[in-house]
């Protein structure tokens, strides 16, 4: 059995595995690098369980929000229509478990939240920014207002890293480039700069509070199929579970809410297990 | 079983089925309308976004017409091969309301001083005396393997940002 400390590092060593297992999978046109001829680009048809850029030049899946925001901006109805269905097909299955088991950004932060620096924590009310970020840059903006760059994918971390980052070493840093080294290179360049000033002082803030594609999986938390059960009889309110959440909620009284990113740190405890159904 | 688990269990059901059969039917949809060169439901997407499919004059990325399965209408400046620099301007593929797509007169640079053709100056398709323009390159030096008739390769940028 062991102790909450073994088991925990061993659950955050399968959580950390299945992390870099999906970062090698949403990646895997790098094989092309050793084999140009093998077709890895049809997967790019179907959305990522997670924040990944479609735009990286290795990317294997396409990121939910970019398609819903590219096909508002264009009005390609039944494209949104296709991304929704898999955002609330993956939802209805795990809810924010792919936040906490799969999303490399949500793995980056992790990882910058172990850098030892004075930590914080989020204020509560801070976590309804997403949804406010959700209706107005994922929606709202890329359909009222398709020429003003007022979309999520116009500041995103994670296509900074992963997309623009990549693309500006392929053009040699060039300044003619559009989207190198320009105003909307710095944009992104400075949110990136500030999520990751963020993520090493808080843990997962991004995910908590700004992430729109974690808003909508948090939609479907309540009822997904994955979901935590509570065997109250060994519960003894020692608070042990509230000290090991990433996300800093207490997983007696917001079981299954929207905010929990299913990550299982919490069930290391044993008064908490997971289950499905 | 109680009332609320089986009401969780009945939305479950619900959300999956209802969620999968849109993916099918819209794919399927997709498909259909785009054109069946690609199994790819989100390629045009894709596409769009990475600016693989249209780049603006500017380099910016514009959106195709997603109503039409044709490529999006654009003008393409040729060069006709002439000796003496000319250029012909075509006009691009119909767009959707059956009206060719005719670029607009671009400003060209005669000796230092910025000339604005007239569009009653010319026709789709006439030819148009280009000594220096923004758009068009310069002529490469010719490289080994080329046609021998003087044939160039329209004038290319370089790609936007994928984001």
């Amino acid at each position: 059995m062991g102790s909450i400390v073994t088991r925990a590092k061993r659950l955050r060593a399968y959580r950390f595995s299945a992390q870099a297992a999906a970062l090698v999978l949403l990646n895997l046109r790098f094989l092309n690098v050793w084999f140009p001829n093998l077709a890895l680009s049809g997967m790019l048809g179907v959305c990522a369980p997670g924040f990944y850029c479609h735009g990286c030049p290795w990317a294997t899946m396409a990121c939910p929000i970019g398609v819903i925001v590219t096909s508002l901006r264009s009005g390609a109805g039944l494209v949104l229509v296709v991304a929704l269905a898999s955002i609330s097909l993956l939802g209805t299955l795990g809810g924010r478990l792919m936040c906490g088991w799969i999303c490399p950004f949500g793995w980056l932060q992790e990882l910058l939240y172990r850098i030892r620096t004075r930590k914080f924590r989020l204020p509560g009310r801070l976590r309804y920014v997403k949804y406010v970020v959700l209706a107005a840059f994922v929606f709202a903006g890329p359909y009222f207002l398709p020429h003003l760059r007022l979309s999520v994918c116009d500041a995103c971390p994670s296509a900074f890293i992963e997309s623009v980052i990549p693309y500006g070493f392929q053009v040699n840093w060039a300044h003619n480039v559009p989207g190198i080294l320009d105003a909307r290179f710095f944009l992104k360049g400075g949110v990136t700069l500030a999520i990751i000033i963020l993520s090493i002082l808080v843990s997962r803030g991004f995910c908590r509070m700004l992430c729109p594609l974690g808003a909508m999986f948090g939609l479907f938390n309540k009822f997904s199929l994955f979901r935590y059960g509570l065997t109250y009889h060994k519960c003894t309110g020692c608070g042990a579970c509230a000290k090991v959440c990433p996300v800093e909620i207490d997983p007696i009284k917001q079981m299954n809410e929207a905010e929990c990113i299913k990550c299982y740190e919490c069930t290391t405890t044993r008064h908490i297990k997971m289950g499905v159904g | 079983m109680k009332s609320e688990s089986k009401m969780r269990w009945l939305l479950i059901g619900a959300l999956v089925l209802l969620s999968a059969g849109l993916i099918v039917c819209s794919a399927v949809a997709v498909r259909c309308r785009v054109g069946s060169d690609t199994l790819n439901v989100f390629a045009l997407t894709y596409k769009v976004h990475s600016g693989e499919v249209v780049r603006g004059a500017n380099g910016g990325l514009e959106y195709a017409d997603w109503a039409a399965p044709e490529e999006p209408a654009k003008a393409q400046v040729q060069d006709n091969g002439s000796s003496d620099g000319s250029a012909r301007v075509a006009a691009g593929p119909a767009t959707t309301s059956g009206k060719p797509h005719v670029k607009k007169p671009q400003a060209t640079k005669v000796t230092g001083k910025t000339q604005v053709a007239k569009p009653s100056a010319r026709k789709p398709g006439s030819k148009v005396s280009v000594t220096k323009t923004t758009d068009v390159k310069k002529p490469d030096a010719k490289k080994p393997g080329a046609s021998s008739s003087g044939t160039k390769k329209p004038a290319t940028k370089k790609p936007a940002c994928p984001t």
